[in-house]
């Protein structure tokens, strides 16, 4: 067609300009292809013959058996798919917030006073590396079974996370604008409070957004072990007494479908508090 | 003490500076030595000194004891006095303007200006609305009009070193030190940012220190030009006979006897700053 020999453009360019459309159509191949595996390998090859599935049902039940009226109904009602939820977020959202109103106020010290980061650094470093499993058992020595252990165990577990993200944020402020403050004549708390907390202020956001998602990770391990209601009772139980697997499987939906709905709404809110970083990047 | 007579001491003065990182240790290393100089309180006009020299020779180092600051201070030897007084910190009679894009992300051009405005808003009984208008008249005389609410992630290098400019000159500092300004910027706007600078002077009256890379900004903005020696650096050499700022820096720069000038201290500036292992070659 073309008259000239134009050296033709490769599909896959590095960091290629995507129109929106084309971005959000190339996130559904990905599902779609999962959805068309799934199918072919829990379709019944002998019309009838459930025996005759490349996966037996057992293991993984097809499309239309998971997503049946009656299982839904099973998980919603029976199962109290909603109330676990609610106790699920509950429970993340309570240990979250105190990690965080703990983690926030000394990160941004450490970070702000060399002498705090000093004193705290090691004891946060070796922090980093704590088994967070093995805090089940010992915070349901020190706590019970009730909810206590669970918002306990969430907020050790979080603020482990949230300390490094919150003290490096703050520490990462280019000494620029400390410099510049210091020139304009700004006090020990103007520099903090005008130029640290404000520029750190997006990094602290975005390791608060990665901290709750830690935080729901973790709460599944937490309610599997011992509890009472909650998504992870939902899992352990569907286990221990060999009900349907397809509540798993739902359950499964069912925490990744929030995670993805609560992390959307950690975004929005970035873009309402800082609309400096989406503008220059929109 | 009230008998002392008025006597007006100079704006700045070097006495022997010298400063070693790490002094007395085995990695001490040695960044400015025996720094003497003076610069006189002219009324109604400051003097614009340029310093050029070769990298790592201290010049950045001098800028940064004279704004006082933390992490530089305390000199090895010598003093240093600005009107009188030994620097022991940042003052607001000493503002300075950085190489690195200074501007707050979160603020606007408008709030960004007005920063240094607002923190001493009570001691300079205006109100928020005055800050503003203020804040607006400085983005017109930097030519930032039209930009005031934008967002520094949505300037170009050259209006984000005018916002930092308007903020500096909003406090209305005596000294102002300048650390490679327009390093970052490419030539016509390097050379628009010296327009800027040329027209801004006649009304700030402040003394200036600018450190620079490139010998025809030096010679060009200079009052005085000093060529600083290797590490650790010191005055080689003062220039007080080089071309006023007349005409635009773009005209002024081409023409033949300016470019002459920048031969010749081209020529001094590699004599004096030659490696003495090389000095033969």
């Amino acid at each position: 067609m073309a008259s000239a020999p134009t050296p033709r453009a490769p599909t896959w360019r590095i960091r290629e300009k995507l129109s929106p459309l084309t971005g959000r159509l190339l996130g559904l191949v990905l599902p779609a292809v999962l959805l068309a595996v799934w199918w072919l390998l829990t379709r019944d090859r002998l019309p009838g013959t459930v025996e005759s599935r490349v996966v037996p049902i057992s293991i993984l039940p097809a499309p239309h058996e998971m997503f049946s009226t009656q299982v839904l109904r099973e998980l919603w009602f029976e199962r109290e798919l909603s109330r676990g939820a609610l106790s699920s977020l509950v429970r993340v959202a309570a240990g979250f917030s105190l990690a965080a109103l703990l983690a926030v106020p000394l990160g941004v010290v450490m970070g702000t006073f060399t002498r705090a980061a000093a004193m705290v650094r090691p004891l946060m470093t070796a922090g980093g590396y704590l088994p967070v499993a093995a805090l089940v058992p010992l915070t349901i020595a020190w706590f019970g079974t009730g909810e206590e252990q669970k918002v306990g165990f969430i907020a050790i577990a979080t603020f482990v996370f949230l300390l490094p993200m919150v003290f490096t944020a703050v520490d990462s402020v280019d000494t620029v604008f400390l410099q510049t403050a210091q020139t304009q004549g700004a006090t020990r708390w103007q520099q903090l409070s005008r130029v640290l907390l404000p520029v750190a202020a997006p990094d602290i956001y975005h390791g608060l957004r990665l901290g709750f998602g830690v935080a729901w990770s973790w709460i599944i391990l937490a309610e599997v072990v011992a509890a009472q209601g909650g998504l992870g009772f939902i899992i352990n139980t569907t286990q221990s007494r060999g009900a349907n697997i397809a509540h798993l499987y739902l359950t499964l939906v069912v925490i990744l479908s929030l995670a993805f709905l609560l992390d959307r709404g950690w975004h929005l809110g970035a873009r309402a508090l800082f609309p400096y970083r989406s503008r220059a990047h929109g | 003490m009230a008998e002392q007579p008025a006597v007006v001491p100079p704006v700045v003065a070097a006495r022997d500076v010298s400063k070693v990182w790490d002094a007395g240790t085995p990695a001490a290393r040695p960044a400015l030595r025996d720094v003497n100089f003076r610069v006189d309180n002219l009324p109604e006009r400051g003097e614009f000194i340029t310093i050029v020299g070769p990298s790592g020779c201290g010049k950045s180092t001098l800028l940064c004891l004279l704004a006082g600051f933390e992490t530089h201070l305390p000199l090895t030897t010598g003093e240093l006095l600005v009107n009188g007084q030994p620097v022991s910190g940042p003052g607001l009679d000493r503002g300075m303007i950085f190489q690195k894009y200074s501007s707050f992300p979160h603020l606007t051009v408008w709030q960004n200006i007005a920063f240094g405005l607002n923190l001493h808003r009570a001691r300079l009984k205006l109100s928020s609305r005055d800050v503003r208008e203020l804040a607006y008249q400085w983005a017109a005389k930097v030519h930032l009009t039209g930009s005031e609410l934008l967002y520094p992630s949505e300037l170009s290098g050259g209006m984000q070193q005018r916002v930092a400019i308007a903020r500096t000159l909003a406090l209305k500092p005596r000294i102002i030190l300048m650390d490679e300004p327009f390093s970052a910027l490419d030539e016509p706007t390097r050379l628009a940012m010296q327009d800027l600078l040329v027209e801004l002077w006649r009304e700030v009256e402040a003394t200036v220190f600018m450190v620079t890379h490139s010998l025809e900004e030096a010679i060009y903005l200079g009052d005085r030009l000093w060529i600083f020696s290797a590490a650790p650096g010191t005055i080689a050499r003062q220039l007080n006979d080089i071309p006023l700022p007349l005409e635009p820096a773009a005209v002024q720069q081409s023409r033949p006897e300016f470019e002459a000038v920048a031969r010749e201290v081209g020529e001094l500036f590699r004599t004096l700053t030659r490696a003495p292992g090389r000095a033969d070659g």
